[in-house]
């Protein structure tokens, strides 16, 4: 939770007197390169000086209760930690022993948090040697390693092939739905907050935009009606200019037609009275999480 | 790995942790302990070079104890006392010497010497330098700082470090150090309980000086993300510093002011004031610092002071400041 929270880079406002206010869930942090969520992230670690407000974090203060977060929170930071020299192991339980855990815990706990993130069998292997994967792996492990409550993954599919990428959303989901954990994943990759969150906190030019659960922001609340049929897509869009509706198609053949009294019975008369036409989906419009950003964050190219 | 080895983890999937997290001290004693291990698994020449170094040592203490058993024939007419207290001074401050050494009796010169063979001060130099290059500047370079700083405070870092450097330290310096004045009591047979104080001196005035040169060689590390530039920058800087006054000083007999810019030499001129002494020899030259000429010991404590103000400055700028 913050409130009024600033932090600058000089002259640079990176975060903007945020008012946040976000559960123990799953939470994708969103927003273009450059809006502020990395910057937002380490602040509330205390990597960063605020410029002003208050902030919480698991509900421990984070101007006076660091350690606490600390303690709390594991982090998988943006870059990766490549240290060429050591294993993944020693990586990971030399993290684990910053966290406060005896060097045996921190050994099994390590190798208990890579078998998990699938490194089990390259634990070994010097961190020189691992792809982006592995060490996108190896950072989620040494997150892991001393049993968070809340783990903060700062761009975790960031370079991933589609394998990869699958994987380590799998791993993130597990992790919140199979093990308890809270999650934000700060990500510009909007699939992988679809895929995996369940509340979204949208940033902009270091402002945030909007934020809430998931579903609602999906959720359409302008008055269209969608309709997806199988058979000649002509002869639909004829029957509903003959009846003076108001409609668009879209790139997937997806009729949005505007909302005006009985409309649900009138295009169900339309598809019984046509043979060739039979219905699959009639509904709200659904929007993606991208149609949510184009609406909110204009001019932001890099969302993908 | 056996099947049983990992059934827990498939069984359970992932653990909950429910030991005990250990406090702050402990995070900076892990922070020193893998920094000091690392240091010394990741080169095999830090490795030489230790090699050499405790097999200077052990030579040193050899010849120690050979030129001890001969002391009647060189010093017919010296208190023995007097003699292990100027020679483990002379040793102890020397550990420090790279170009310049410092003799406190003229006549013992030759125990002064049996120290100085074994380039304590320069092997000193050479692995801290090594060690400490990368201690903050791989942290930057490798994005190391991050994971640091999700754990532990800037202040815990640096301190950790710091001690890492000083685990060296004692094991180079100040357990020699120790080595040295139970080897020369001994082979003097002389009662060391006496001389305890000076035992205090030595470990106090290592602890003292490894601390600055510590300081100094984390202070350059934070200023470069290269190990390489770092390690350079301050073995050439020391050997250097030390190499000029030797080369331009305009007197081959007296002492001039040019010997402050020798960092080793204020260090052991430091440690010369704290052992009460301010006549002195450095390599061949007289030095007084209470005769109101040239160098005074209110310059030595100047530099000093200088030196850890900077540091301290330095790396509170480089590393524990957070960027607002």
């Amino acid at each position: 939770m913050t409130k009024g929270f600033s932090v600058h880079y000089g002259k640079i406002r990176a975060v903007d007197n945020i008012d946040i206010r976000a559960p123990r869930r799953s939470i994708g942090l969103l927003g273009p390169n450059g809006a502020g969520k990395t910057t937002l992230l380490r602040a509330l670690l205390g990597f960063l000086k605020p410029k002003s407000g208050t902030a919480t974090v698991l509900g421990y203060d984070i101007y006076k209760e660091l350690n606490e977060i600390w303690d709390h929170v594991g982090y998988s930071p943006e870059f990766a930690p490549k240290i060429p020299d050591i294993s993944a192991q020693k990586y990971v339980s030399y993290i684990g022993q910053l966290a406060g855990l005896s060097s045996i815990d921190a050994s099994q706990r390590a190798y208990d948090s890579l078998y998990y993130v699938g490194l089990g069998e390259e634990r070994y292997r010097m961190l020189g040697e691992f792809s982006q994967g592995m060490m996108q792996k190896a950072k989620l492990a040494a997150a892991l390693v001393h049993d968070p409550d809340l783990i903060i993954l700062d761009e975790p599919t960031d370079g991933l092939d589609p394998e990869g990428r699958a994987q380590m959303l799998e791993l993130i989901e597990n992790l919140y739905k199979d093990e308890g954990k809270s999650i934000i994943v700060s990500t510009h990759l909007l699939f992988d907050v679809q895929r995996v969150c369940d509340w979204a906190l949208i940033i902009g030019n270091g402002r945030l935009i909007a934020s809430g659960n998931l579903n609602q922001l999906l959720s359409d609340t302008s008055d269209v009606i969608r309709i997806r049929v199988a058979g000649n897509l002509d002869t639909l869009l004829n029957r509903l200019r003959a009846r003076g509706l108001d409609f668009q198609v879209d790139d997937e053949n997806n009729v949005d037609i505007s909302r005006v009294d009985n409309i649900e019975m009138m295009i169900l008369d339309i598809i019984n009275s046509e043979p060739s036409l039979s219905i699959r989906y009639l509904g709200k419009r659904e929007r993606t999480l991208q149609d949510v950003f184009i609406s909110l964050v204009e001019g932001e190219s890099d969302l993908e | 790995m056996s099947e049983d080895d990992d059934a827990y983890v498939r069984a359970f999937r992932f653990r909950r942790f429910e030991g005990k997290r250990n406090g702050r001290l402990y995070r900076v004693m892990s922070i020193a302990w893998f920094n000091f291990r690392h240091a010394i698994a990741k080169s095999w020449f830090t490795k030489l070079i230790l090699i050499l170094i405790v097999m200077g040592l052990l030579m040193q203490a050899l010849i120690m104890f050979i030129s001890a058993q001969f002391y009647t024939i060189y010093y017919p007419e010296s208190d023995i006392n007097v003699l292990f207290r100027k020679y483990y001074a002379e040793s102890i401050l020397n550990m420090f010497s790279l170009i310049n050494f410092i003799l406190i009796e003229p006549s013992f010169y030759f125990f002064g010497l049996a120290t100085m063979i074994t380039g304590g001060g320069f092997s000193y130099i050479l692995l801290i330098s090594l060690v400490s290059g990368g201690l903050i500047a791989d942290d930057k370079l490798h994005h190391f700082d991050e994971a640091y700083f999700s754990h532990v405070t800037r202040w815990e870092y640096l301190f950790g470090k710091l001690l890492s450097l000083m685990l060296f330290s004692f094991l180079l310096v100040m357990g020699p150090a120790l080595m040295q004045f139970f080897i020369l009591s001994s082979s003097l047979k002389i009662d060391f309980v006496q001389h305890l104080g000076l035992l205090a001196w030595a470990l106090g005035f290592t602890f003292i000086a490894t601390l600055i040169l510590s300081l100094l060689a984390l202070t350059i590390s934070s200023l470069t993300t290269r190990r390489t530039i770092a390690t350079l920058i301050f073995f050439m800087m020391l050997i250097m510093l030390s190499l000029f006054p030797a080369i331009f000083s305009s007197s081959l007999f007296q002492e001039t002011p040019i010997f402050l810019i020798d960092l080793m030499l204020v260090i052991d001129m430091f440690g010369l004031i704290l052992l009460g002494e301010s006549q002195f020899k450095v390599s061949f030259r007289d030095f007084n610092l209470i005769d109101g000429v040239g160098i005074e010991y209110i310059d030595v404590m100047l530099v000093i002071y200088i030196v850890i103000l900077f540091t301290i400055i330095v790396l509170y700028l480089q590393v524990i400041r957070r960027r607002q």
